[in-house]
């Protein structure tokens, strides 16, 4: 019961990152003006962005270890 | 310079044709690097206390409450990072923009909230600057008001641009070259080259009248 919490927590919070983050990107490339900027720090933001999301799944996986 | 860019690779929305875009203006940077500092400052206090916190209290020696003290952690750098990106976009989105044509200024409120003003460039009258404090005076930044004149009159405000008294005189500039354009297009305007829809308006009447 208690995996299954975390589990859906962490979808939840990667499910609301995910959203939020398309739409910050498509406004920099729907309203931007000086696309090679927007492209440069969109890119960044989603290598440091997919970085951190794979550092929650590892704790993600230790907590589901522990439980087990 | 962020705050300040030129080139043709700029594109606007909605640009116009034979449209050009001279320059962008953006906030002084100032209003970027500020939040910067801020969530910079928490996260090396986040980072402390994730360091210092496991070795003192001893509920944390718990390795299934240390991985849940290291997955909370984690979520907040995240969310750190997203209000980094958030505040860049608002900076970049906001922008105050000369064309041989137009002055726009674009400020993105929120998502789905924009506000877009625009007055022709030839009808600018007057600029006004105005440097107010501190920051403003020593980090050279501050308000832009154009006012235009004919029969839309308006003011336009460009927020806290870096040199503002430059800005201004090139902003006049760009005003004057297009007065001098227009100016020279009244007075070389030859009625048989006029576009194909016209003519066939022209010969529209001519037979009604006829």
């Amino acid at each position: 019961m208690s995996n299954q919490l975390f589990i859906i927590t962490y979808l939840l919070i990667l499910i609301a990152y995910i959203v939020g983050s398309i739409v910050m990107i498509y406004h920099i490339f729907a309203f931007g003006i000086n696309t090679k900027v927007g492209f440069v720090s969109s890119i960044a933001y989603i290598v440091g962005s997919v970085l951190l999301l794979i550092l929650l799944y590892t704790n993600l996986q230790t907590i589901l270890d522990l439980t087990n | 310079m962020l705050d300040r860019i030129t080139g043709k690779h700029l594109h606007l929305p909605g640009q116009h044709k034979d449209e050009e875009v001279k320059i962008v203006f953006r906030r002084s940077i100032f209003f970027l690097i500020m939040p910067y500092i801020l969530n910079l400052i928490l996260l090396i206090i986040l980072l402390v206390l994730a360091a210092i916190l496991p070795n003192n209290i001893t509920i944390l020696q718990d390795p299934f409450i240390v991985s849940i003290f290291d997955f909370i952690i984690t979520l907040i750098i995240i969310f750190i990072l997203y209000t980094a990106f958030l505040t860049w976009t608002h900076y970049y989105l906001d922008a105050y923009i000369v064309t041989n044509q137009r002055v726009l200024t674009i400020d993105q409120i929120d998502f789905f909230n924009r506000k877009v003003s625009e007055a022709d460039i030839g009808n600018v009258q007057d600029i006004e600057v105005v440097v107010k404090g501190f920051f403003s005076n020593t980090l050279n930044f501050g308000d832009v008001r154009i006012q235009t004149a004919g029969a839309d009159q308006r003011i336009l405000f460009f927020d806290n641009i870096p040199y503002p008294y430059k800005a201004k005189d090139i902003i006049l500039k760009f005003a004057e070259d297009n007065r001098k354009v227009e100016l020279h297009n009244a007075y070389t305007y030859d009625p048989t080259k006029t576009d194909p829809n016209s003519k066939s308006q022209d010969n529209n009447n001519n037979t009604q009248n006829s």
